[in-house]
């Protein structure tokens, strides 16, 4: 899956957990956690995610500050989903 | 997902465990989108943001979770150690300081899901030898808390999902959020079950189909002798149904029967047949005759002056069930089956702790309604024939036995109210309020005793609460009740809510207190 199809899924899950977040394309390092994303909401997205693109977000990066940018999340789910690729090609 | 889309309602969710994000969105589909839940971690109640949300709550919901909070009390489960009864009193007093602190900062209600124990592996290992460690808390603190809480029966909602599918191991170890989707979302269904039975949202009577339904075969061509009904064979699921149907009774709901056979023969079988588990005296109205269904159910409506939109219909025959519901659509018209019928009826929400005796005394009301009938036939003149029931009308300042009785005249009373609604801890604390005057009454006749049946709170010059059974209504007793009112208070003011069913008492009560305005606080 390209870069930018990564980025829309996310954006979307973004803009639909977090009330008035208005994240957009270009704010890739935007702090979420100053934008309104809490613990809570952070789950939500987390499992928003893992439903989105098929994949088990991986507990490594659970920590908000590992995961509280656009960029972030990208990256993680971008190799999240190589990995599967990869593994499910080797099968 | 029946009744109640509740306005602005705010629930507090005590908890050592996460729910999301499967709560909110549940709770908003189930409550409606005005639903809003506050999440307040056990052990935080007491700052000040969750005090304030506690006291604005209308509902609160303890959910803790005995692996999170006690781990080391599941040493007892873990190493089949005896259970230490000081670890079961300092669990179970830690639960009951949390409910002081929370019935110190709110009037709400308070649900509490109990504590359980299928999380346990071992079981895996050793086989399912009985461990009372769980049970023991669990009875231990429905006892101490009894008479504050509904307590929720978190294993039996286990068991409705399966202990397979009610965990979320990937949850649990990630941010503490161990029960999946689907238990969270039978419990939202049970909290909101709860919600409906709290606020009397329930439909109030069921009408019965004979053939094939209280009974197998048909009773007028099998003939009485022929019949299956009892406690083996064929006749039991029959039996066990009637058994159902008389606890429905004894938790309030009204039985009525509409069959097409000979009143007779219908009458012969509840009288005389050693299996039926339904006797004449459980029936408030039979209607036995050869006429159209929907005709008879609205007689039956009438006479026990009930609504439409409160009765549940159930026969066997799919003609009858589509007759009803084109004819009657306000009638909930529901197919017998046997072995579906009962999750068809969760239409009825009803509490376990009404008095047998009240029900008795109002179903005795309904019974000999018909005694009265007779009775009005032979006068001409109607006050001659309320003379003639030898009314006795009692009223008095209320009493604590019967907060119960007048919350649940409150929740159920939709025709003769102001519309004002109230739960017995409301009811307590009303009472202790300055100048506020709280009044039951209670009315018996010739053929039976009504019981309490009618509510009254006047507060200086307001009046708060109006409300009046609809078993009492045609007899001048709300005349006598309102005389009662201006004689003791100066009304000025007369609180009014619509229920839709009210506008008759409106017009009364304005025309009795012609001084005094009709205000909705809720209108501001």
């Amino acid at each position: 899956m390209e870069m930018k199809a990564i980025i829309d899924g996310i954006l979307d899950i973004i803009n639909e957990n977090i009330e008035n977040a208005n994240i957009k394309h270009d704010q890739l390092d935007e702090d979420l956690s100053q934008r309104g994303m809490d613990s809570i909401k952070f789950i939500s997205i987390v499992i928003a995610l893992e439903t989105a693109f098929e994949i088990e977000y991986p507990d490594d990066f659970l920590l908000i500050t590992q995961s509280n940018t656009l960029k972030k999340l990208a990256d993680i789910v971008s190799e999240t989903l190589k990995k599967k690729n990869t593994e499910g090609a080797a099968e | 997902m029946n009744g109640l889309q509740a306005s602005d309602l705010h629930i507090s969710v005590i908890s050592d465990i996460i729910f999301d994000p499967y709560f909110p969105p549940l709770i908003m589909a189930y409550f409606g989108k005005n639903a809003r839940i506050y999440p307040i971690p056990y052990g935080e109640h007491n700052n000040d943001e969750n005090r304030k949300q506690l006291e604005n709550s209308d509902f609160v919901v303890v959910w803790l979770n005995l692996e999170a909070l006690y781990l080391r009390a599941c040493d007892a489960l873990y190493l089949q150690i005896a259970p230490d009864q000081r670890i079961i009193e300092s669990i179970v007093t830690s639960c009951k300081k949390l409910y002081a602190d929370i019935s110190a900062y709110s009037n709400a209600s308070t649900l509490w899901l109990l504590f359980e124990d299928y999380f346990d592996k071992l079981s895996v290992v050793t086989g399912y030898l009985y461990n009372a460690f769980v049970d023991k808390i669990n009875v231990e603190l429905s006892n101490a808390l009894k008479n504050d809480v509904s307590f929720i029966d978190l294993k039996r909602l286990i068991a409705e999902v399966g202990i397979a599918s009610a965990y979320d191991p990937k949850g649990k170890y990630r941010w503490n959020a161990p029960y999946s989707k689907a238990l969270v979302e039978t419990a939202v269904n049970e909290i909101h079950k709860q919600y409906l039975i709290e606020k009397g949202v329930t439909k109030k009577c069921l009408v019965l189909d004979c053939d094939n339904v209280l009974w197998g075969g048909i009773l007028s061509e099998d003939g009485v002798e022929n019949i299956k009904l009892g406690g083996s064979g064929f006749g039991r699921p029959y039996q066990d149904f009637q058994r159902f149907v008389l606890s429905l009774h004894y938790h309030g709901v009204i039985l009525a029967i509409c069959s097409k056979n000979d009143l007779s023969d219908v009458m012969t079988i509840f009288r005389n047949h050693s299996e039926m588990v339904l006797k004449e005296e459980h029936i408030a109205c039979f209607q036995v005759n050869w006429e159209n269904k929907p005709d008879n159910i609205k007689w039956i409506a009438e006479t026990l002056n009930i609504n439409l939109d409160s009765v549940v219909f159930i026969d066997d025959s799919p003609v009858e069930v589509e007759a009803v519901k084109s004819m009657l659509p306000e009638v909930t018209a529901i197919l017998y089956e046997r072995d579906s019928v009962y999750d068809k009826l969760t239409c009825f929400n009803l509490k376990s702790n009404v008095s047998i005796s009240d029900i008795e005394k109002r179903n005795e009301t309904y019974r000999t309604n018909q005694s009265r009938e007779t009775l009005k036939s032979q006068y001409a003149n109607y006050s001659e024939y309320i003379e003639a029931l030898e009314i006795k009308i009692d009223i008095h300042e209320a009493l604590p036995i019967e907060y119960s009785r007048i919350a649940e005249l409150t929740q159920r009373t939709n025709k003769c109210t102001n519309g004002k609604r109230y739960t017995v801890s409301e009811i307590k604390d009303r009472v202790a309020c300055d100048n506020v005057k709280l009044y039951s009454l209670s009315v018996s006749d010739r053929f039976s005793d009504l019981g309490l049946v009618g509510a009254l709170e006047v507060r200086k010059d307001i009046l708060i609460l109006f409300c009046l059974s609809c078993r009492a209504l045609g007899r001048e007793i709300e005349g006598k009740l309102l005389e009662f009112i201006a004689y003791k208070h100066q009304l000025h003011k007369i609180i009014f809510k619509s229920t839709g069913k009210n506008e008759d008492i409106k017009m009364l009560l304005l025309e009795s207190f012609p001084n005094a305005t009709l205000t909705n606080p809720e209108n501001g």
